[in-house]
Order: C-alpha cells, then sequence, then structure tokens
C-alpha cells in the first residue's frame, strides 16, 4: 500500500460540486437584493430602517465568530463599532481624508484594540474576558464624551462625508447591502475553514484541541480580532449612512443590543445574526411608545436576554435547523481505502526520551527524578499505584504541566518546552482517561480535526478538505466506527467514544501515541478488542506508551514496562520480569488473599 | 503630606466598599462558579431603597436599612430562581449572559421606576466627623470600614467553623454529591444568593450618602470590585480584600493627582496591568496550572 | 426479607432508554452485587435507586414503601447511602470533614457529628493519619476509602457503592473488598456494582448480571462463577479476570 494513495482518490470527491451551485445561487440572489434596493422608491422611514440593518448586521456577525465559532464572550461590539463610525466620521469631516482611507484606518484601529484586548485576556478564563470588554467599553465611552478636542464630546459628528460613488442614501444603502452579502458570505464559509474548525474545537474543549495540535490561545486571539474587524466595518459603514455619529450611539447599552440580536436570531450562525438583528430594529419601532419611558425599553432587552437564554438557547435560526435537522438522515460514509500509519522515523532506536523529569506541586513531589527510554516499535507500559505520578508524567510529557526540572525528548526533538500543539506538530499523539471529544461535532469532524495536525505527512496539502475526510475516515474504520462516521458524538456509547479519541490521534499520524488508561470502565470484551486495536496500530510501526491498572491487557500487551510509585521510577525493564518484582508485587500488585 | 494622609483615609473608605462587593463576588463564584455579574446592581438597587424609605417616606434610619435589607434578601431570592436556577446544569457562559440580562434589567427598571436623576441620601451619624491630627475621619467613612472589618469577619467564621458553613462549601466544590449525603442543595445556593444579595446591598448603603445614589453606581462599583478579585487573586477572600482596598487607594489618588473625568479608567488600567504581568494576582495560584 | 425491591424499572436519558424493565430484590443484611458490561445500566439502576434521576416507569421499594422519584435528599434520610463513581471526594475539604458531611441526613451539631467521624478512622485506619488533609491531595485509593466512611456516617440500611474498584492499583482493590466484608459483618446491606466480575462475586451473597438494561440472569457466586457457559458469555471469562 503506497503513502500516496489516499490523496490520488482524494481528488474525486464528488461534495465539491455539490456545493458550488448553492455558492452561485447565493450570490446572484445578493446581486438581485442589491438591484432591487437600489432600484425601489423607498421612503425616508424605510431606507433609514434597512440602512441601520445592513450595518448592525456586520456587527453582530463578529458575535456569531467570537461567541457562537469559538465560544468566546465580547462585550465591546458597541466600542468597536464606534471605533469604526469615529475613524469615518472624524476623518472626513475633521481631516478631509477620503472615506475608503477612513474605513481602513477605523477597522484597522478596531482590530489593533481587539487583538490587543483578547492577548491580554485570553489566557484567562472567560470571566476575565467578559468584565475586561465590559471596562474597555466604559473607557471608549469616557474618551468619546470626554476628549472633546479630538472627539467634538457629547455633540456628536455631523455631515460626515460618503464615497463619491454612493452619494445618495439609496445608493449607498444599496452598497452596503453589497458590502453585507459578501462579508456575510465570508463568515457563513469561516466554520469551513481550518481557522473556522480550531475555533469550533476550542469552544468544544480547550484541552483536546491543544493536543490535537491547534493553538488554542492564538485561534482564540483570532476570534476575537475578526469579532474586532466586523464591528469597526460596520461601525465605518454605520456612519456614512446615517452622516451622524455621537457617543450614545456606541454605549455599553448597544453592546448589549448587539448580544440580544445574536442570542436571538442564533448565535451559531449569520442568518441568525441577521434574522435576530432585523427583529430587533423592527420589533422596537413598532414598540415606539416604549422608549417615552427612560430605561423601560432597555430593561425589556435585559428580561430578552435572560428568556432568550433559558428557553432558546439556540436562538430562531438554531430552532428551526435543529427542528429541520430531524428529517435528514445522517450520510452513509463512502469506503476508502485503509489506514496507513507511517510514523517518523529520525533519530536513534529510542522514540522517547525522559532524563530525570520532576514535577512539583508546591511541597508536593509528584514526579521526582524520574528517567525511562521508550523503544521504537511496540508497546511500553507505565504502571504504578494511583498517586504515584503516571497521569503527571504523561501530562508533563504532552505539555499539560511545565516539567520542574529534567528533559523530554521526542525522536531528535527537545520537546521539554514546548507547548502542548507544538508537541503535537512533533508528533506526539494522546487520549484522555477522561474522554475529551469535541461534543457539538460528528465523528468524523471530531477526526479530521485531528487528520489536520501541521505536520502529517500522509495529507497532502492540496487535497483540501477531501483528502482530510478521506484520512478521518480511514482511521475510524480502523477502529471499526467507519459506517457511523456522520453521527454525532453524543449517540455514541462510551466505549465508542474512547475508539474515536484514538481514531482522532491515529489519523493525525503520529510518532508516538501515549493512551491513558485506554481499558478504564470498558467490559471484558471491550478490552480484548482495545488489545487488539492496540497489536494492529503496534504492528504498522507505530509506538504506543500505555497506562492502564487491566494487567491482563498490560502483560499481554506490553514488552517492556516501566513502574513508578511515589513518584519514582521502581522498576523498568522486559514485562515478565518486572512483573515478578518483589517491590513491584509489594507496592502495586499485592497477594490475592 | 497632611493632603496624603486625608486621601489615604478616603482611599480606604471607598475601598472597602469594593471589597465588600467583591466578598459577594467570590462568594457566589465559589458556589456556582459563576461570576455573578449584577452584583453591583445588589448595591445600587438598596441604595434607592434606601432613598425611597429614608427621604421619600421620613422612615427612621433604622427601619429604613431594616427594610432595604428585607427588599435585598428577596430580590436575591428571585434572583436565584429566575436568573440563576433555570440555568444550573449549563454551562458558566449562559449563566454569565443571563446574569448580564439581570444587570440590564435591573439598572434600566430602576431607571424607568425612578428616573434619571441622582440623589442624595444623608449618612448615619448626624456628626459628621472627627478630626485626629491633620487628618478629618469623616462618620460614615469611619462606618464603612468598620462593618467592613465585622463583616470579614463574619463571613471568615461562618465558612470556616459552621457546619452550614462546610455545607455550603461541599455544595459549592460538588452539587451532585452533595445532594446524595442529604444536604438540601437548592437551599445552600438559595442561602449564598441571598447572603450575597444582602452584603452588595450593604455596601450600597454604605457607600451611598459618600456617592450619589444614581443607576450608574451599581456597574461602576461592580467594575471596580471585579478588578479588585482579579488582582486580589481569582477566588480569595482575602485577596478580594487586599485588592478592593489598593484599588480605592490608587483611585482616590489617581483622581486628586491626575484627572478627575478619567478617574473611573484608572482600576481599567491597573486590571490590565496586572492581566499582563501578574495574571494570578496577588495570592492567587497560576491559572494556567489548573489543566 | 426484602429490603429492597426493584419493579419493572424504566430509566431513560432524553431519547435513549438506559434501563429497560428491570426486576430485582435485595434481601436485608447480604451483599448483592449487580455485574455487567459498560452502558449495561448498572450505574443508572443505583442513580435512580438514589433518585438523582427519576425513573420513567416501574417502582422502587424500600422497606416495603415507593422511593421512586424522591429527591436524593429525601432518599438518604430514609436510610440508603450511594457512593458514586468516581468517589467524589470534596476537594477542598478536609478528610474529617468529609466524613462529617456524610451524617448531613441526620441533625446533630459538629461537635457530637465531629466525634462520630473519628470513630470512623477505626475502620479505616489507613486514612487516619491524612485527618486534615484536603480530599485534593489524596491518591485514588485513599480517596475511595474516604468516600466510603462518608457513604457509611448517614448511618445507612442500604450502601449503594458504584464501582469501587474503578481506576485503583490491584494492591488497594484487594484493601477495598475487605472494607466491603467488614461492613457486610457488621449488618450493613450493600448493593454493589462491579465490573470487576470475579472480586464483585468474592463477597456477595446473590449476583445479578445485567445486559442492556435488561436482568440476563441471577444466582448464588457459585452458581454463576462455577458455570463455564455463563462466565464466558457474561463475566469474561475465567482467565482474563483470575489474574488480578
Amino acid at each position: 500500500m503506497s503513502v500516496e494513495a489516499p490523496v490520488r482518490t482524494a481528488r474525486r470527491n464528488p461534495l465539491r460540486f455539490a456545493i458550488a451551485p448553492a455558492h452561485v445561487g447565493y450570490f446572484v440572489l445578493s446581486a438581485l437584493v442589491v438591484v432591487l434596493v437600489s432600484r425601489a422608491t423607498l421612503d425616508g422611514y424605510i431606507l433609514n430602517i434597512l440602512m441601520q440593518a445592513a450595518t448592525y448586521s456586520v456587527a453582530v456577525f463578529g458575535l456569531s465568530v467570537v461567541l457562537g465559532l469559538c465560544g468566546q464572550i465580547n462585550l465591546a461590539q458597541a466600542a468597536f463599532f464606534g471605533i469604526g463610525a469615529y475613524a469615518v466620521g472624524l476623518g472626513t469631516v475633521d481631516y478631509g481624508l477620503s472615506y475608503w482611507l477612513c474605513l481602513v484606518i477605523g477597522t484597522l484601529a478596531a482590530v489593533l484594540a481587539g487583538a490587543f484586548l483578547g492577548m491580554t485576556t485570553l489566557r484567562l478564563g472567560g470571566h476575565y474576558l467578559a468584565m475586561v470588554t465590559i471596562s474597555f467599553q466604559q473607557i471608549v465611552t469616557l474618551v468619546m464624551i470626554n476628549a472633546i478636542g479630538f472627539t467634538h464630546g457629547p455633540d456628536g459628528v455631523p455631515r460626515i462625508g460618503r464615497p463619491a460613488l454612493f452619494q445618495t442614501s439609496q445608493s449607498y444603502l444599496a452598497f452596503a447591502v453589497a458590502a453585507l452579502a459578501v462579508i456575510g458570505y465570508c463568515v457563513w464559509h469561516l466554520k469551513d475553514t481550518r481557522l473556522g474548525r480550531a475555533m469550533r474545537a476550542v469552544r468544544d474543549n480547550e484541552l483536546a484541541a491543544s493536543v490535537a495540535g491547534i493553538n488554542v490561545y492564538r485561534t482564540k486571539v483570532a476570534a476575537f480580532a475578526i469579532s474586532a474587524v466586523l464591528g469597526g466595518l460596520g461601525g465605518g459603514l454605520f456612519a456614512g449612512g446615517f452622516t451622524y455619529v455621537s457617543p450614545d450611539q456606541f454605549s455599553f447599552a448597544e453592546s448589549i443590543v448587539f448580544l440580544t440580536m445574536a442570542l436571538l436570531g442564533g448565535v451559531a450562525s449569520p442568518i441568525g445574526a441577521v434574522i435576530g438583528t432585523g427583529l430587533l430594529i423592527l420589533i422596537p419601532e413598532w414598540l415606539r411608545f416604549l422608549k417615552s419611558v427612560p430605561g423601560l425599553y432597555l430593561a425589556i432587552y435585559g428580561i430578552a436576554v435572560i428568556l432568550i437564554i433559558v428557553f432558546m438557547p439556540e436562538g430562531i435560526w438554531g430552532f428551526v435547523t435543529s427542528f429541520l435537522s430531524r428529517f435528514v438522515k445522517p450520510v452513509a460514509a463512502a469506503s476508502v481505502p485503509p489506514l496507513v500509519l507511517a510514523p517518523d522515523r529520525t533519530g536513534t532506536d529510542m522514540v522517547l526520551d525522559v532524563k530525570a523529569l520532576s514535577k512539583h506541586f508546591g511541597g508536593l513531589k509528584a514526579v521526582d527524578q524520574v528517567d525511562f527510554s521508550v523503544r521504537r516499535g511496540g508497546i511500553h507500559a507505565l504502571i504504578g499505584p494511583n498517586g504515584s505520578g503516571k497521569t503527571t508524567t504523561l501530562n508533563v510529557i504532552s505539555g499539560l504541566y511545565r516539567a520542574t526540572s529534567g528533559n523530554v525528548v521526542l525522536g531528535e526533538t527537545d520537546i521539554t518546552n514546548l507547548s502542548p500543539h507544538r508537541r503535537t506538530w512533533a508528533g506526539l499523539g494522546r487520549t484522555f482517561q477522561n474522554i475529551r471529544l469535541f461534543r457539538s461535532m460528528t465523528a468524523l469532524e471530531n477526526v479530521v480535526i485531528g487528520a489536520e495536525r501541521r505536520g502529517n505527512s500522509l495529507v497532502a496539502a492540496s487535497g483540501g478538505y477531501a483528502a482530510l475526510e478521506e484520512r478521518a475516515l480511514a482511521a475510524l474504520d480502523f477502529v471499526g466506527l467507519g459506517p457511523r462516521a456522520n453521527e454525532p458524538i453524543t449517540r455514541f456509547s462510551y466505549g465508542h467514544q474512547r475508539l474515536i479519541e484514538i481514531a482522532r490521534a491515529l489519523a493525525a499520524n503520529p510518532t508516538l501515541l501515549l493512551l491513558d488508561e485506554p481499558a478504564a470502565g470498558l467490559n471484558s470484551t471491550e478490552k480484548r478488542a482495545l488489545h487488539d486495536l492496540l497489536e494492529r496500530i503496534a504492528a504498522q510501526g507505530l509506538t504506543i506508551l500505555l497506562i492502564d491498572h487491566d494487567m491482563t491487557l498490560v502483560s499481554g500487551a506490553a514488552q517492556h514496562i516501566t513502574v513508578l510509585n511515589f513518584g519514582k521510577r521502581i522498576a523498568d525493564g522486559e514485562s515478565m520480569g518486572v512483573l515478578r518484582h518483589p517491590d513491584v508485587v509489594s507496592a502495586y500488585l499485592g497477594t490475592e488473599t | 503630606m497632611d493632603i496624603a494622609l486625608q486621601l489615604l483615609f478616603t482611599g480606604i473608605g471607598i475601598g472597602a466598599v469594593y471589597a465588600l462587593v467583591a466578598l459577594g463576588f467570590v462568594l457566589i463564584f465559589r458556589a456556582t462558579n459563576v461570576v455573578n455579574f449584577a452584583q453591583g446592581e445588589f448595591s445600587m438597587v438598596a441604595a434607592f431603597l434606601m432613598v425611597v424609605c429614608a427621604v421619600d417616606l421620613e422612615l427612621p434610619y433604622w427601619l429604613s436599612f431594616l427594610i432595604a435589607l428585607g427588599g435585598m434578601a428577596l430580590l436575591g431570592m428571585i434572583f436565584n430562581l429566575g436568573v440563576y436556577y433555570p440555568l444550573r446544569h449549563r454551562s458558566f457562559l449562559p449563566v454569565i449572559i443571563s446574569t448580564i440580562g439581570a444587570s440590564i434589567f435591573l439598572a434600566n427598571a430602576t431607571l424607568a421606576l425612578y428616573g434619571p436623576q441622582p440623589q442624595v441620601l444623608p449618612g448615619w451619624f448626624e456628626t459628621p466627623g472627627i478630626q485626629v491630627g491633620p487628618v478629618y475621619l469623616d462618620s460614615q467613612y469611619l462606618l464603612i470600614i468598620a462593618v467592613t472589618i465585622v463583616l470579614v469577619a463574619f463571613q471568615y467564621w461562618f465558612f470556616e467553623h459552621t457546619l452550614i458553613g462546610k455545607k455550603l462549601q461541599a455544595t459549592s466544590q460538588d452539587k451532585e454529591m452533595a445532594s446524595l449525603l442529604g444536604i438540601p442543595v437548592a437551599r445552600m445556593i438559595m442561602i449564598t444568593f441571598i447572603y450575597s444579595a444582602l452584603i452588595g446591598g450593604i455596601a450600597g448603603i454604605l457607600v451611598a450618602p459618600v456617592l450619589f445614589v444614581s443607576i450608574q453606581m451599581g456597574s461602576s462599583i461592580a467594575l471596580k470590585a471585579f478588578a479588585a478579585t482579579i488582582i486580589g487573586g481569582f477566588g480569595d477572600v482575602a485577596g478580594a480584600i487586599i485588592g478592593g482596598l489598593a484599588l480605592g487607594i490608587i483611585e482616590t489618588f489617581g483622581a486628586a493627582y491626575i484627572s478627575v473625568p478619567y478617574k473611573d479608567g484608572f482600576a481599567f488600567l491597573v486590571l490590565v496591568l496586572f492581566l499582563i504581568f501578574r495574571p494570578q494576582g496577588i495570592f492567587g495560584e497560576r491559572v494556567a496550572e489548573k489543566a | 426479607m426484602t429490603l429492597l425491591a426493584i419493579k419493572d424499572l424504566i430509566v431513560r436519558y432524553g431519547e435513549i432508554e438506559a434501563v429497560h424493565g428491570l426486576t430485582l430484590d435485595v434481601d436485608e443484611g447480604q451483599v448483592v452485587t449487580l455485574l455487567g458490561s459498560n452502558g449495561a445500566g448498572k450505574s443508572t439502576t443505583l442513580r435512580a435507586i438514589s433518585g438523582l434521576i427519576a425513573p420513567a416507569a416501574g417502582d422502587i421499594l424500600f422497606d416495603g414503601k415507593s422511593i421512586a422519584a424522591h429527591s436524593p435528599e429525601a432518599v438518604v434520610r430514609m436510610g440508603i447511602s450511594h457512593v458514586p463513581e468516581g468517589r467524589r471526594v470534596f476537594p477542598g475539604l478536609s478528610v474529617r470533614e468529609n466524613i462529617m458531611l456524610g451524617a448531613s441526613n441526620r441533625s446533630g451539631g459538629a461537635g457530637v457529628l465531629g466525634r462520630e467521624a473519628d470513630e470512623m478512622f477505626e475502620l479505616f485506619p489507613d486514612i487516619r493519619p491524612f485527618r486534615d488533609a484536603l480530599g485534593w491531595t489524596l491518591s485514588g485509593g485513599q480517596q475511595q476509602m474516604v468516600a466510603v466512611a462518608r457513604g457509611l456516617m448517614a448511618k445507612p440500611r442500604l450502601l449503594l457503592l458504584d464501582e469501587p474498584s474503578l481506576g485503583l492499583a490491584p494492591v488497594i482493590v484487594q484493601a477495598v473488598f475487605r472494607i466491603i466484608s467488614e461492613i457486610r459483618r457488621r449488618g450493613t446491606t450493600v448493593l454493589l456494582v462491579e465490573q470487576n466480575a470475579r472480586m464483585g462475586l468474592s463477597v456477595a451473597d446473590y449476583g445479578y448480571v445485567l445486559e442492556s438494561g435488561r436482568l440476563a440472569l441471577g444466582g448464588k457466586p457459585d452458581e454463576l462463577w462455577g458455570n463455564e457457559a455463563i462466565r464466558a458469555a457474561y463475566l469474561g471469562g475465567g482467565q482474563a479476570a483470575a489474574r488480578v
């Protein structure tokens, strides 16, 4: 079986041609709407509403990306919107710059601010982001109101310029709608790009994403920056549309309005964003009388947010799609050639060298000066009583913990100080004791994330998504779940979810596979199947480092065993010898009563 | 130098209020793993209740205080049942969005009922204060500091030395397991929300005579209290107190020596500096370590 | 005398039915073991008994009274204590505090319960040295001891033990099973869920085998273990399990 085989067949994927007409249709439809908007007779009122809906939608798209795709909150979208709007306002009015230049400046300013906020906060939990974005929003409002010399203060900026091409309101509206259509297309397809898949993986499970080779932090910053870009862009379009901006249009309350729009329509899709925006612009128009009592209008927004979150968490569009999806049967997976594993063979006989490795938590020496080497090919087991430091060792090897001292070398690469995703790029694959899958995805989508590992020489870059999918499908076939590839994760039993996790690691074609208690919770039939699977993996030359308590599996599968106790190595060597070692018997195996 | 001492006193007083609100944050965070973004609105609502009772209805101050606390207990209950409880099995993101919704609602419902005009609440004592050497000790600030000390001591005793405190901790660490042991989990969470509404309310009532009672006071206090919890180390009680005091002092000096309009910006600046250079806060563990 | 009777129990998680019509009895003073593969519905059955999930149909009788769809707090007050899978020791509380809270189903001040917790260390001498250590610092075996001690603090008439051997080293598993025998000797009825068929049956008076949410068979341990066909079909073969 040649290594190139999967790549060749990948080009025949019929899916690529099936989607194309939908794309063409989208643009034809959008063009028709633009023409309609530019030709129809619209009174000023309708024109204003459409203008607001079109420009707000762009900003709400930003929330679809950051909150919907990536699961991160942004409560300063009105601030980014305001930065874009003020750039166009101040630029065209005070500095006499062209509209286009101002639009670019505003978008750049928004993305810089967004990237800065994201970079300072996104290493930490979501609460920090929520609070920091609120603070940022308040600062922007403070500056807009108080820096009168620069921003004109509370009076705002009137008589904002428009591009020469779109001087009339109606032609400008047509331009805004066209921009909305193009941006909407990009946002719609973001989820099918490498970045989009990374965002969804991060949203579902950050830890699993990082060991699947995704740079979690950079993905989150990217999502946040894209959200800021869309905010700034929407604001620039807004300023040209209404030719007047003032601080109260970009207050914290407006950020909440954007959030409500995204949640109401459905945060997972740009279609939801447009629905939500449209509704929340129209409904207040119908309920104008509410605005006569200050506060009442926003109080209702506040209640609406709670009600949507409690009763319709997927939003209107999410509700519709989940209803429709009941009638769509999962597509049966195509047949693909069998999985090929071609682990990297550079370096010595030892695929993994752990030297004097220590990990201390405060005063606790969880791992203390541990040495062991894993020989290339075959199965190596790491065993020991609970609390002996096995899982900590695995976490230090895969980069979830930083080593206190010592070295970890994979092949020829010293990976001691690399982040988890870089170790995955270097050829490490692993599974978790408590299964970590991307729960909103199908089995196939989960495994595709694994196949996408940077440095996976078995998926040709030119093959696109089809090549990834083929690789993923082969990995699922290998563990026996190929026919169910398109089912969502939640429909699989516990034992099968374990196999999907292994398939995700295999699809990446790793150099070394770390398995953390793969037999835990399996019955004896499943355990025998797992044993068989491990043998089949090893037969293709992939080295396995196995942690498990199941002595039947360990003694049957592993050629080499390392035993830890109290963070120290107490035995190391050929399996049968180690299992008869008196220290191992007394500390771990015990004598049967 | 005298001015500096005076500012230090004021800063500690204001900081004590931030510390109290921060305690409410920490409490709910530990019980539910969620930051309650409406914590600041508890202070605002309590201050308005005081204005209604003590100023508009001219009730005695102590009676108004009791009524306001009763109102806060009720609000804590309703808040739990309406905002948190339906979402208790969901991830943290829906819950914080829900508390943000509640915060918007509380602020704007108060605005709709009471109008935008800031109100004035008189202090608790007739005596405005005492002069000690170069420093004038305002009676309201002294009260704030004293009450904060008492409440912090009470909270420590309550959580570390009573059985119900242990049950509250158990509930916050593993709700299902707590229920298997016979701990009434729903009641424990209810107690937490009532307690944190009360503590937020007391902070609002104490600070009201010093500031104007306005719709915005809630979010402004909440942001600073949150910054205080980050500076101190998230989820850490001592850290929240130190962080609150530090922030009060920084802000008071900043307003006196740098700029008044941007007073509210200093908290943000300090927050960002901490996030960049010491995200674990003064007392906290490294967040990244908890894989 | 029957202490616990489960009749035609059906439990669903959303659309998925995990237990389809299960009927079984547990006699007072016995250790009864539920065996079966992952997903057979063993843990779900325990969760239904202790009130963590309400049955869709059927009934659960404890001492003749129906407890189906009671809250967990009500069930533990009636005398059923559930030590769930994964031990679930409160990480931020000390060992002694963890054990004390096991008595939350009864009244009693911190002083009384503290003394009772101290007495509990008689049965679990291994964890006495860690009395004031926080839960998260313990090893898996120590956590299992704390979890069982905490479960016993409720003074239950029926103790539900879910996979006490999961993820433990063989030497610790043997210690845990010695404690289960001791609990039975002191008169508490035990319903034990295990994947490890040999260990599970070694302490049992009676065993049930569940398969895909239904009762496959039941019998005395030696009947189950002694029958080569049953062992091969349900218990994973003699050789595989015997090594542990």
